[in-house]
């Protein structure tokens, strides 16, 4: 995210949280939306 | 030469990692893959069984995304969309449904053959307002400022650079745009003999 934001986009964390899309238990699932100022 | 990402590739290696284990998703989603694909899979991380229900049988085989997006797409009626690292379609096609016969959807993804699968499949389901091509998320095939909306779910994590790849997407969005996705994130640093091969990049 840190990477979005130095970018130049706002972003907004929706969701957060573990599913089975990886097993490693360092991993978390992070939805979110980046947005550009107009 | 970045020989220091994983197992001591270079970026051009990566990708090709990448995307030679992605078109064997597309082609043989039955097969055993370090990651979950599939409907079952889908289903489990949100995406309705009606909804899926609606999509051709082979889109929803294939899909390996991170999250289920659909909860977050916005009022983009009308609007020009590219799916990042689309995969064989199956938010394209739901994006296809949210923008309207005015608005377009252009997929993109890595595996030449997962973009032609996803071609198949729009053309099974009649989206005429979707489009597909295959290429690196770090040099999108993109005019600058042509996209309302970028969606990626589960790209960045696979990207490696994912520097240039954010960069790509800013240039690629206009003023105002957005993008709206998910990625698996390490919550914590892991210890130096874990995660150096490349079957965990993708995980």
């Amino acid at each position: 995210m840190s990477l979005l934001e130095s970018s130049g986009f706002i972003v907004e964390v929706l969701a957060r949280g573990r599913n089975a899309r990886t097993a490693n238990p360092a991993a978390t699932v992070l939805t979110y939306r980046a947005s550009l100022s107009r | 030469m970045d020989r220091n990402l994983i197992a001591g590739l270079t970026s051009n290696e990566v990708r090709s990692a990448v995307a030679e284990r992605f078109g064997m998703v597309a082609t043989t989603p039955d097969a055993r893959f370090p990651f979950p694909v599939g409907r079952a899979f889908a289903e489990a991380i949100g995406y309705p069984a009606a909804v899926l229900d609606r999509l051709p049988t082979a889109v929803v085989a294939s899909f390996a995304g991170a999250a289920c997006l659909s909860p977050w797409y916005g009022d983009w009626t009308g609007l020009t969309i590219a799916d990042l690292g689309c995969g064989a379609g199956l938010d394209s096609l739901l994006l296809s449904e949210v923008v309207g016969p005015l608005g377009q959807v252009v997929g993109v993804d890595l595996s030449t053959r997962m973009a032609f699968v996803a071609t198949e499949n729009a053309r099974n389901a009649s989206r005429t307002n979707t489009t597909f091509c295959s290429a690196a998320v770090e040099a999108l095939p993109l005019c600058s400022a042509s996209v309302d909306v970028a969606v990626a779910n589960g790209v960045f994590n696979l990207s490696p650079e994912k520097a240039r790849a954010v960069g790509e997407v800013h240039r690629v969005l206009r003023p105002g745009g957005e993008l709206v996705g998910a990625e698996i994130v390490l919550q914590w640093e892991l210890p130096a003999d874990q995660g150096n091969a490349m079957e965990d990049w993708f995980c």
